[in-house]
């Protein structure tokens, strides 16, 4: 042979034995790989929020607070950022830039009238007071269009959804004698404001000129013009609406149309709207009108005007969207609520912040206008909705659901996202809060604002604006992509809108919108737990029974059957297990579900009486012996089977003589459980049968592996069969046993497919035999066709995922060290 | 001394309990196959039609599916197969037996399966065959006709008139169309090709990866690794493997393959057809992958037992005779294993033919437009979704609209898949049982 041959030999051998290592070793690597990779997907859910500043305009300040800027908006790919003024204009500035694009007069015929107060009504509405007693419900629209080559524009257009005027004979501090009455009108013309225009024909409403060139406007909660500032110069502070704005407090200049610090007006869909002013001496007018055509087209108009008595200084107030509730916040701390749909005011709460000494300062509706967010005077945030905190059937009250992370200094003002259940707190020291409701989670946190100006978040949440306290429009891209998630979320009590206490609850999606994503993982940990429960409760004995018999007493014919029956029996697939489980178990078991307990009960009954009989009777005969040692099962069999046939014909008897010819309604009438058809006892049949095979396995090697020498020392000094076994064969196997137990619980845990076809899917906390469950595993299969790639619920299913990989992993190397352990004690 | 006598004190009872055990365990795995079996197998043999007359004057012609009491002692009630869904809109029918006055077996009533609304069953009335068009007008039990080219009937028999041998023929018909036919009718009807290709083929996938690295891991644990922390590590590593759930695998898929490798292929050469993904969708390919992580263990466990049932004599024979490692492993060793190597191959695919939960995330649906395998370059199509038999089971058994009348399709599938996964677990296990053996004695 040749060198070079010896050579290229050793090299192939060299070259095999790297890729061999490599790939071996890779295994090790496939393991860290697939664990990092879900996890790295499910890990952003923990993320805080991102913001990065965005320049506005580089170079000169454009001094907004100088010039009394009052609110801020920008659209969603941060193009160009619009605010609005005191005097009455709004400009539009592109970013970057600092370009002025736009600047007009809100209001064409008041030229130099000043807003006096701005309250801000979800996403782009504001309700703006001027000092002529006007109000003007507006609607800011941003519209982007992208030109030919791509580049990207926008201009905005402000619309006048309403107008109205401060109503007669509203004074300083009171209403005359009209308030308080109802009255009907036929209008004949249709309502055009729903093209754009307002033209409103209200008592008390000049005329309102065509509105179609739209003006600007923009908003904040509420802000008020100090008069007698110098001479009306335009330098406006924002404040709270009721604080200390007592029109002529300090001589009544410009005029006494200050009659009330704010007004909230919310413009319904077919016509006329909610108008709630709100009044110098702290009670609210509201007037409210409906328009609605009757089937010949003529249109109806209901007016109600009412006072609403708060006996309260309020220091906050806010309305609903659709001008139904009125809430209010006073100095003391009381929380105030009124159903004003009908022709009065209905008080329906007044309650009280938790802790003493704290006054409202600030109140929003979240997102869905079911949650109220409550700032105080000691800078807590908190979140009250209503439930039935008295019984199931009592009215509804305000309770505290949620306590969101609190500001150093007073809440000066809320904003919230527009399409979850975002809240962003403003503080008068200038910091910013983003938090989300149901998570409780302070995603951001920001410094440097100034309170004075209404800040704003584009519709989708993806930029932030605001008034810096240097004076300039402040800019941020924000990236809050899972806020509604976090530890608490998944595996605690969380207590949702429209539910009467804190609740473990898996429900990802909604009819609604604007309803939150209920995801605990909690219940589908229970789901997989109780499966497994069930399935072990059943495998365990039987396998652990089963195994030990064939390993100690079976003869090697029998084991020879035996062992790759249970083979078999592992390689049934689980979607054929599952089917059966569910197509033919489970209506078999409801139509009999008597008989299985009959059966449950007969078995151990017939099984003395047999044991009893055969002892007696059968055993000392010659046939008798020849036939037991080793072939129990065989013999046991036919008995069984009896034992089955028995129960399944007595089983209706028992029902008929029993619970009167129904025993699943008189167990829902006698124990409240309902019988749903697919159960878990149908699951702990089929995922049983699924577990037997792995156990049954792992402990009739364990049993196997007990040395002979062991056994025979037991029989020797006169031990029986089954004394050598319980004291000596199963102490030493036990290891190997709870080793079975471990890796059959990781199985059953994991399972999915029975699961998903026998169990109903339906994620309740409930350990009764009767009912369903979801399962971790199959509340996967179930909900990833419907979660989007990277969206909130795809990484918590990811997340669910980490956790079935933990715990299996956990189990099966616990069970693998105990088996090694196990295999070198008997090495030797 | 006393005499133990008392076979409760010797324990023979529990004895009795571990054989009654295992009596029901045996009894539960044969009430599986049985079910399965009764279920499926007679699936496809055509069953009597009843022409029942009832006491109000109506005449109903079906198949008898079923005989049961609402409650245990009450009179019976039989659910009847009447077909015909586009005439009266369900499969079935729940008639009392009190409410029958007759009962008989017309010879030429007639089952007329139809590519479309399932069959109808009834009588025929007129037969024009005249090449292409033939039509063929059908009446219900109580005269209703309908109207059917030959194009739209699939087969048509009169089952109470038929031989042993006829039935037994068209149960043969039924069984071939079963395994070399398109699905009809959302997949309630009809054969199974796509799902028995997409299988077969997501197996063979399958192996293509798992198998070398199975072998290449085993190899490395038996020969080449010395005991040591890497050794431990591989161990735990395979003994996770094999334990973490399917689903898992599934997630793992979809977040790897499907969003990260399949995305990533699309961006770099098929971004022309963004945002429509080629690659990063579900797919074969990506299902295959998935199920070789998953069925890795299994050739590994099987691969190292069968390394290891090899006398260490023979390694140091070969070894002494100036063999290197690698020459020992590929001409010695490996030769030897090969019965244990191939019984892990057959149970990996066993297991990978009956694995569900993964390819629900990774490619598979209930009606592929088009197979993975075809006649157009490069008839290969590793990026297309498939059908699979695991699936269609689940989707038809649990998905379809009209759970009732598929109830045999599915049985069949069911005996269909559960048999070629048996049937390999059945060989796999008498190899290797035939293995232990040759190596028993060990007479080295």
């Amino acid at each position: 042979m040749n060198r070079r041959h010896l050579h290229r030999i050793k090299r192939r051998d060299t070259i095999a034995r790297w890729v061999i290592k490599t790939g071996g070793i890779g295994v090790i690597f496939c393991v860290f790989g697939m664990l990092a990779l879900i996890a790295s997907t499910a890990l952003p859910l923990f993320f805080p929020a991102k913001a990065s500043p965005v320049a506005v305009a580089p170079g000169a300040a454009d001094a907004g607070a100088t010039n009394g800027t009052l609110a801020v908006l920008v659209d969603d790919d941060r193009l160009a950022v619009w605010s609005l003024r005191a005097d009455g204009t709004a400009e539009l500035r592109e970013v970057g830039s600092g370009k002025l694009l736009e600047k007009k007069r809100i209001r064409p015929d008041g030229a130099d009238r000043k807003i006096v107060a701005c309250e801000a009504a979800g996403a782009q509405n504001f309700s703006l007071l001027w000092d002529d007693g006007a109000a003007l419900a507006v609607k800011v629209e941003f519209k982007a269009a992208t030109a030919a080559d791509g580049i990207k524009s926008v201009t905005c257009g402000v619309r006048t959804l309403w107008r109205v005027q401060r109503p007669e004979g509203v004074t300083d501090g009171g209403i005359n004698a009209k308030n308080g009455r109802t009255e009907e009108r036929k209008n004949g013309i249709k309502d055009e404001r729903k093209n754009g225009r307002a033209e409103q024909d209200v008592r008390n409403t000049p005329d309102v000129h065509d509105t179609r060139n739209a003006h600007s406007a923009a908003a904040c909660q509420a802000v008020a013009l100090r008069p007698g500032d110098e001479g009306g110069a335009p330098s406006t502070t924002v404040a709270c609406p009721a604080v200390a704005l007592r029109p002529g407090n300090e001589g009544g200049a410009p005029s006494t149309t200050v009659a009330c610090p704010a007004v909230a007006l919310r413009p319904g869909e077919e016509g006329g709207g909610t108008q709630v002013w709100h009044l110098a001496d702290g009670n609210f007018l509201v007037i409210r009108e409906k328009t609605e055509s009757d089937p010949m087209g003529e249109e109806k108009t209901t007016r109600a005007q009412f006072t609403v008595e708060t006996a309260a200084e309020v220091t906050a107030w806010t309305l609903s969207r659709d001008g139904g509730m009125l809430y209010a916040g006073s100095a003391s701390g009381g929380l105030m609520r009124w159903d004003v749909t009908g022709g009065k005011a209905e008080l329906l709460d007044r309650t009280r912040l938790l802790a003493a000494g704290r006054g409202v300062t600030a109140l929003g509706l979240v997102f869905g206008d079911l949650s109220v967010a409550v700032g105080d005077s000691a800078g807590g945030v908190t979140v009250w909705s209503p439930a039935s905190i008295y019984g199931p059937d009592g009215a509804k009250h305000l309770a505290l659901t949620h306590t969101l992370a609190a500001h150093k200094s007073p809440v000066r003002r809320f904003f919230f996202t527009q399409h979850d259940k975002g809240v962003l707190s403003l503080s008068d020291d200038g910091v910013l809060h983003v938090s989300h409701m149901t998570s409780e989670r302070l995603m951001l946190e920001l410094a440097g604002i100034s309170p004075a100006a209404v800040p704003a978040l584009s519709a989708r949440g993806s930029s932030l604006c605001a008034l810096g306290a240097d004076g300039r429009t402040a800019l941020w891209s924000v990236r809050n992509p899972h806020p509604e998630v976090g530890a608490k979320v998944l595996f605690g009590k969380v207590w949702y809108e429209n539910y009467d206490k804190p609740e473990l609850v898996w429900q990802s999606s909604s009819s609604n919108d604007d309803a939150e994503a209920k995801l605990s993982l909690i219940p589908l940990l229970f789901g997989s737990l109780k499966a497994t429960f069930y399935a072990l409760l059943l495998a365990i004995p039987l396998a652990l029974a089963g195994a030990l018999y064939t390993s100690q007493f079976a003869p090697l014919e029998v084991k020879a059957v035996v062992k790759p029956a249970v083979e078999i029996m592992a390689a049934v697939p689980s979607v054929v297990i599952g089917f059966i489980a569910a197509l033919w178990l489970a209506p078999k078991l409801e139509a009999g579900i008597l008989s299985v307990a009959v059966f449950a009960v007969a078995l151990p009954l017939v099984f003395i009486v047999f044991m009893l009989s055969w002892m007696r009777l059968v055993r000392p005969t010659a046939l008798g012996r020849r036939i037991d040692k080793g072939w129990e099962f065989a013999v046991v069999a036919p008995v069984l089977l009896g034992a089955a046939a028995l129960a399944w014909w007595l089983g209706p008897l028992a029902e008929r003589l029993l619970f009167a010819g129904d025993f699943k309604l008189w167990l829902f009438r006698e124990a409240g459980w309902r019988v749903d058809q697919r159960n878990s006892i149908v699951i702990a049949f089929a995922l049983g049968f699924a577990v037997i095979p792995v156990l049954f396995t792992i402990a009739e090697d364990a049993f196997s592996n007990v040395p002979k020498s062991l056994k025979a020392a037991s029989l020797a000094l006169g031990a029986s069969r089954w004394q050598t076994v319980w004291r000596v064969v199963l102490p030493g196997a036990s290891p190997g046993v709870f080793a079975a137990i471990i890796i059959g619980f990781g199985r059953a845990v994991g399972e999915t497919m029975i699961v998903l076809m026998a169990t109903g899917n339906t994620p309740v906390l409930d350990w009764g035999p009767f009912s369903g469950m979801r399962t971790l595993s199959a509340n996967i299969a179930v909900e990833i066709p419907e979660a989007a790639a990277g969206g909130t619920l795809y990484r918590v299913l990811f997340l669910s995922a980490v956790l079935l990989f933990v715990l299996t992993s956990v189990l099966n190397t616990a069970a693998e060290v105990i088996r090694s352990k196990l295999r070198k004690r008997y090495a030797e | 001394m006393k005499k133990t006598t008392n076979s409760l004190q010797r324990g023979e009872p529990f004895i009795w309990m571990g054989g009654a055990a295992l009596a029901l365990i045996l009894l539960t795995v044969i009430l599986m196959l049985g079910v399965v079996l009764a279920n499926g197998a007679g699936a496809f043999w055509p069953a009597r039609l009843s022409l029942l007359e009832l006491k109000d004057g109506s005449r109903v012609l079906g198949e008898v599916t079923r005989r049961q009491a609402e409650t245990p002692h009450s009179a019976e009630r039989l659910q009847i197969r009447v077909g015909n869904r586009d005439m009266y809109g369900a499969d079935f029918r729940w008639i009392e037996t009190t409410a029958i006055k007759a009962e008989s077996y017309p010879p030429d009533a007639v089952w007329a399966e139809r590519m479309e609304h399932g069959p109808f069953i009834g009588f025929v009335k007129t037969e024009t065959k005249s090449g292409a068009a033939a039509m063929i007008v059908l009446a219900d039990a109580s005269g209703r006709e309908k109207t059917l080219t030959a194009g739209q009937v699939v087969r048509l028999y009169r089952p109470n008139a038929m031989s042993f041998q006829a039935k037994f023929g068209l149960y043969l018909a039924r069984l071939w169309e079963l395994l070399s036919g398109q699905p009809r009718e959302a997949n309630t009807e009809g054969g199974l090709l796509p799902a028995i290709i997409g299988t077969v083929m997501m197996v063979f996938l399958m192996s293509i990866f798992a198998f070398p690295l199975g072998v290449m891991t085993a190899v490395y644990l038996r020969e080449y690794a010395k005991d040591g922390w890497a050794v431990r590590g591989v161990r735990i590593a395979v003994n996770n493997l094999a334990g973490i759930p399917s689903i898992v695998y599934g997630i793992f898929g979809l977040g790897f393959f499907v969003y990260g490798v399949g995305a990533g292929i699309d961006r770099l050469f098929f971004a022309d057809k963004l945002p429509t993904p080629t690659w990063g969708t579900g797919g074969i390919l990506w299902a295959s992958l998935t199920l070789s992580l998953l069925t890795v263990p299994v050739v590994i466990v099987a691969t190292e037992e069968a390394l290891g049932a090899i006398p260490p004599g023979v390694r140091q024979a070969s070894l002494a005779l100036g063999a290197t490692p690698l020459q020992t492993l590929t001409r010695v060793l490996l030769p030897m294993a090969s019965p244990g190597i191939m019984t892990g191959f057959i149970l990996a695919m066993a297991r990978a033919a009956g694995e569900v939960a993964p390819l629900m995330l990774t490619g598979v649906v209930k009606l592929a437009p088009s197979l993975p395998l075809d006649g157009s370059f490069p008839f290969v199509h590793l990026d297309r979704k498939f059908m699979h038999l695991g699936f269609h089971i689940y989707d038809v058994g649990f998905q379809s609209p009209n759970v009732e009348a598929s109830r045999p399709m599915v049985f069949m599938t069911t005996l269909l898949l559960l048999a070629i996964v048996l049937v390999m677990s059945g060989t796999a296990v008498w190899l290797r049982n035939r293995m232990r053996k040759r190596y028993a004695g060990g007479a080295f």
